[in-house]
């Protein structure tokens, strides 16, 4: 596909002064947030970015690092100011610039890719108008031209067809084209920075690949400078050429990317390196079997990981699986705009067991059916055809009552902690909720149950009066399994349980999971896009696709020598690969 | 779409059915009939023929049994006659006629004006950045809400009629008569619209896509009218649909309080009287007058927002020539296999 040249406005003028010098130079920056209190985010952070340099800024959420690039722009949300510093984008001082000057270097001098493609166009305006008002805004083209122009920008960022994306509304497009469609806009006016806000966070690992691969060609090409926020280091490591690692709104860490994570200097580095899941982990062992003390959140985490070479937890020969799916396939009808109906077979001829006290991982891309295959075992769903068996009963058919006596011994952990626990509950109302329900207990049975449980998810006592919302993405997850655990189930169906965590915390939480399982000789069946974190969980894994198991075995199997030519391709696709050298890596 | 709106009017024309039936089950089931009241009315009940009551009676056909008179009220209502009114004996379809263009004068003028005196106000208050303004500005709507349309017209009328002496105070003749009526029935409506469009405006701006338009170096006014306005204007025109009942019960007080001829006046009368045939054709006049706009508001929907018939019809929205993605789905790999 041909690169349309277009007349580049500003960029060549500029190009011959400013070329040595730093596109852009944060100076002791410090910002902060005034709600109730006055937070400050960034405490005194400097860098520069050189000429068609890529540097990313990497850190927990916290951090400081999203502050940071919204402050390069002038957007701060509303009570956020910057308290010092200066931020010298081409030699002028964005600080305290005027709303109309401001208007002059967004877009133009500066392009931005947000985060989420899903909420990041206007649903309402079609693609190529969204992207010809740029260009018409900043007197790149007239309204006459711009369309076309808007066509070729398109083509540019790697979509097919663009003529017709051009005329077509965001919902009408994946995930995957509307972030091109967000980094065309962002390159559209050539802009010598681009600032990329955690850019591919929301996309599949194969589709995150693609649109990074192309960000990378059509910002080298044109030379463009990259400031590059993400909490991924694996991201970082390989698209960036230097870092900046960031905590508590400063600079822990800078340097060449070849440096920082080869050889760390700051402890809280070292610890990010170590405690990011990666496919050369091993499974995680239980910690803390026989007598149990406790500790204060963390500490179990780290010990964890300096005991790999103990034998994963066989289970006795000949016993039967607790739940065994045979050939479940499930078809949701849809309206269709002619005669007769759409039908979209979600999961199609999927059959797994899972061992009593061992964990089941799905994988697989969004859409691949791994969630709707749980829901089919939770019974939330009734499937199509074929059957579940949950210890040596069929529950195919159950209704009313059996099932509710089923949701006894079969619990769940969503994703996402914030969304799933209500803020205005106090952490015991919330755990005690399914005793509740099941009337497990008196009043008093029921209080100790959930200092028991809190005790259990390792929360300290006093948090049992708090409100959810008082609490921490960690504890609010911790809280969650405790609520999961309250009815003593037989299997915990775990849904994306860490992916809305920061890395520290996410080795927390899988570490408890390990030590709950061994305790308390819990099933798992463990839903997840990131094969480094099943890696460390799971004792068998499936790998889904369109609904289909394409491939399933042991964790080692599937991680050394995967059979499925998209597993491989999966497998390939997770960030970190420039860096993952020989030692045991597969492929 | 075509299946949609086939849908829609199906409901429409259930919904008119719906009313016309419920409102003859709630008229019979109310003690005395309207041939008694006329004659009470008219202080000749004592001395009336029984024999000239019951001929009437049969006239309008209240000596059949319930399920017949019925049966027949809705025949002929299918074919456009509601009968004769009562005490006026006049056609109730005439009665309707002729009642009809003041009403619509008056409320066509006030929702205007409602739409372009709220519609301006929510965007003014969302799009200057004084905090004080925008306060001050904000305050407005729940003013007007809170406002009862019966003293506000008194207000107007003892103001600008009676002590100024600039508009007439009753009336229908000319233009300026319609106007105190039209802002007495136009400020609940217009700051109703107002609250809604400007809550929907303010959660608009908030949306990550707004910051991105800044990012691009869109200014503020471009923002507000090119991306917020369009993607805010649906829960306001979700309100237009709803607002049309409210218009039609203010015009019941309005035009009694100015004196106006109109569909108001004519309700207040029929009531009083329990004319059934003028009762019967007022309230399908208004079924009718209600589905017809919500069916516009229901047309107006996809044009405001591209992803509605989607959600309302299936994948009926979509291309033929486009595979149906679902949220965040992956890349299909035909799209992406083509390009690579």
């Amino acid at each position: 596909m041909g690169v349309p040249e277009r007349a580049t406005p500003s960029r060549s003028a500029a190009a011959g002064t400013a070329e040595s010098s730093p596109v852009l130079a944060v100076q002791d920056l410090h910002v902060s947030y005034r709600s109730s209190e006055v937070v400050d985010a960034v405490r005194g952070v400097s860098f520069d970015v050189g000429p068609g340099e890529v540097v990313a800024l990497v850190g927990e959420s916290g951090s400081g690092k999203s502050t940071i690039a919204h402050t390069v722009i002038g957007l701060l949300p509303p009570g956020g100011s910057v308290r010092r510093g200066r931020v010298l984008f081409a030699g002028q001082d964005l600080v305290g610039l005027s709303d109309r000057k401001l208007l002059a270097v967004r877009g133009v001098g500066i392009g931005f890719v947000p985060q989420d493609p899903g909420v990041s166009l206007n649903p309402v305006k079609r693609v190529g108008r969204q992207i010809s008002e740029v260009l018409v805004g900043h007197g790149l083209a007239d309204r006459r031209s711009a369309p076309a122009l808007a066509v070729d920008i398109l083509a540019r960022a790697g979509l097919s067809d663009p003529r017709l994306r051009a005329r077509q509304y965001p919902h009408q497009l994946s995930g995957g084209m509307r972030q091109r469609v967000l980094i065309g806009m962002a390159l559209a006016c050539r802009p010598r920075l681009v600032i990329a806000d955690e850019p591919t966070s929301a996309l599949d690992v194969t589709v995150q690949r693609r649109v990074l691969d192309h960000f990378q060609e059509l910002t080298h090409q044109d030379r463009t400078s990259v400031l590059f926020i993400t909490h991924d280091l694996a991201i970082a490591s390989d698209r960036a050429d230097r870092v900046i690692v960031l905590r508590h709104g400063r600079v822990v860490e800078a340097g060449a990317v070849g440096t920082v994570f080869d050889r760390p200097q700051s402890p809280y580095t070292r610890s990010l390196l170590a405690l990011a899941p990666s496919l050369t982990s091993e499974r995680l062992v239980p910690t803390r079997s026989g007598a149990r003390v406790p500790g204060p959140p963390g500490d179990a985490a780290q010990a964890a990981r300096t005991q790999p070479n103990t034998p994963p937890p066989v289970p006795p020969p000949g016993t039967a699986p607790l739940v065994e799916a045979h050939d479940l396939v499930k078809n949701f009808d849809q309206p269709a705009r002619s005669r007769g109906t759409n039908r979209i077979t979600a999961v199609d001829g999927v059959s797994f067991a899972v061992p009593r006290g061992q964990t089941y991982s799905f994988v697989g891309e969004s859409g691949s059916g791994k969630s709707t295959t749980a829901r089919l075992v939770l019974r939330l769903e009734t499937p199509t055809s074929g059957r579940i068996v949950f210890d040596g009963k069929d529950i195919t058919d159950w209704k009313g009552d059996q099932l509710r006596r089923l949701r006894r011994r079969v619990q769940v952990v969503y994703q996402n902690p914030y969304s799933s626990l209500d803020p205005r509950f106090s952490v015991e109302r919330i755990i005690a909720q399914p005793l509740r329900a099941f009337k497990a207990g008196d009043q008093a049975g029921q209080r100790a149950r959930v200092a028991e449980l809190l005790d259990q998810v390792a929360l300290p006592a006093g948090t049992i009066h708090r409100k959810a919302a008082e609490l921490s993405g960690g504890q609010r997850q911790r809280v969650a399994i405790a609520r999961a655990l309250a009815l003593k189930p037989d299997l915990i169906i775990l849904d994306e349980p860490v992916s809305a965590l920061d890395v520290s915390v996410q080795a927390q939480i899988l570490q408890l999971l390990v030590d709950l399982q061994d305790e308390l000789t819990l099933s798992y069946l463990f839903i997840s896009h990131d094969f480094a974190v099943v890696r460390q969980i799971s004792d068998l894994v499936g790998v889904m696709r369109s609904g289909r198991l394409v491939e399933q075995g042991p964790t080692d199997d599937i991680f050394r020598n995967p059979r499925d030519a998209y597993t491989k391709e999966l497998l390939a696709a997770i960030p970190g690969g420039a860096r993952r050298s020989g030692a045991g890596s597969p492929g | 779409m075509r299946r949609y709106l086939a849908r829609r009017v199906g409901q429409g024309i259930f919904v008119i059915w719906a009313a016309f039936t419920a409102a003859f089950i709630i008229l019979y089931l109310l003690p005395g009939d309207p041939v008694e009241m006329t004659l009470e009315a008219n202080g000749s009940h004592m001395d009336a023929d029984p024999a000239a009551v019951a001929a009437l009676r049969a006239e309008y056909g209240f000596d059949r049994s319930v399920p017949a008179q019925y049966g027949h009220a809705l025949w002929r209502a299918l074919h456009g006659d509601f009968g004769r009114s009562v005490p006026t004996g006049s056609p109730v379809t005439h009665l309707i006629a002729d009642a009809l263009p003041q009403t619509l004068a008056l409320t066509v003028v006030a929702f205007t004006a409602a739409l372009v005196f709220g519609g301006a106000l929510a965007v003014a208050a969302t799009y200057v950045q004084r905090p004080a303004w925008r306060q001050m500005l904000l305050s407005l709507p729940p003013l007007g809400v809170s406002i009862p349309g019966f003293w506000l017209g008194l207000l107007l009328l003892q103001l600008l009629s009676f002590r100024l002496g600039w508009l007439p105070a009753t009336g229908n003749e000319g233009v300026r008569s319609l106007i105190l009526p039209a802002v007495t029935l136009a400020v609940p409506t217009g700051a109703k619209i107002a609250q809604i469009l400007a809550k929907s405006l303010q959660a608009t701006w908030q949306q990550p896509f707004i910051d991105v338009a800044r990012a691009k170096g869109m200014s503020r006014r471009h923002i507000q009218f090119r991306h917020a306005l369009r993607h805010a204007s649906l829960p306001a025109l979700t309100l237009t649909g709803v607002t049309v009942g409210e218009m039609l019960a203010g015009a019941v007080i309005v035009e009694t309080i100015f004196s106006r001829t109109g569909i108001g006046r004519l309700a207040q009368e029929a009531v009083l009287a329990k004319d059934i045939p003028l009762l019967e054709g007022l309230v399908v006049l208004s079924a009718v007058t209600f589905v017809l706009v919500n069916l516009a508001v229901d047309v107006i929907y996809p044009l405001v927002d591209p992803r509605i018939t989607r959600i309302s019809a299936g994948a009926g929205g979509v291309p033929p020539d486009l595979p149906v993605f679902s949220q965040g789905s992956a890349e299909p790999a035909v799209l992406e296999g083509s390009r690579e």
